[in-house]
């Protein structure tokens, strides 16, 4: 499936499974895509992302915000996740090396996306793609999640980037 | 409340926050491991004796942490 990514895609790929290793995690989600989707260039403009365009760092902020609201809703104290311990800082991360696996969900999402780029008669799989199929997944999803946290309407969002990508090919 | 009644209190109101919960806590558990046993090393602990303050073989705590 991978040969029919676009450039843009592998390197989403590529940086959400850094990201995925970055936050210790040990499996690639679709939060992680969502961070890499974040700081990836679309074809088209970003505010049509409305809530949801606030860039790599903001996506990290709100994967923080999820983590420290988990922590809260069991009746841990959510600042116990202290900046230091978050990011891998300064640890060496020996298991780095490990190879990581995508978790079912985002699995779900790169075949969707696939299914996207066929739906819309693309021949080739793009960062748009992966969008699309982002925006369709379970409210179960830690990606959904955010997208909560963001009070995302992504009924709208996804009209307005299905626009504008019909207008590009027109 | 004691800390089992406040764990037991947050039971079923949403399953992701709670798994996603375990995932954090593991996930700080592990860099706590990390840093205290490079710290262990470096004060010349073996690897026997990190793994019986950790609870665990003397081979777990070696793969785990690398050498």
């Amino acid at each position: 499936m991978f040969e029919r990514f676009t450039k843009e895609a592998r390197q989403v790929v590529t940086t959400a499974v850094a990201e995925a290793r970055a936050r210790g995690d040990s499996r690639i989600g679709n939060e992680h895509l969502l961070v890499a989707l974040a700081g990836t260039q679309l074809p088209f403009d970003r505010s049509l992302l409305g809530p949801l365009d606030v860039g790599a760092e903001g996506m990290r902020d709100q994967l923080d915000r999820m983590d420290s609201d988990s922590l809260a809703a069991v009746g841990f104290d959510p600042d116990l996740l202290h900046p230091s311990l978050r990011a891998a800082g300064g640890v060496d991360r020996s298991r780095a090396r490990r190879h990581l696996a995508f978790t079912h969900g985002a699995k779900g999402v790169l075949e969707r996306s696939l299914r996207e780029a066929v739906r819309r008669g693309d021949r080739h799989i793009g960062a748009e793609h992966m969008l699309l199929s982002l925006l369709a997944v379970p409210p179960e999803d830690p990606a959904a999640r955010v997208f909560a946290q963001l009070e995302a309407d992504l009924v709208t969002i996804r009209a307005d980037v299905e626009a504008a990508l019909a207008r590009r090919v027109a | 409340m004691d800390l089992n009644e406040t764990l037991v209190a947050a039971e079923g109101e949403d399953p992701a926050m709670g798994l996603r919960a375990v995932v954090v806590l593991r996930r700080l558990a592990d860099r706590l491991e990390e840093i205290h046993v490079a710290s262990a090393r470096r004060q010349g602990w073996t690897w026997q004796q990190i793994g019986d303050a950790l609870g665990v073989s003397r081979q777990a705590v070696h793969k785990k942490s690398g050498r």
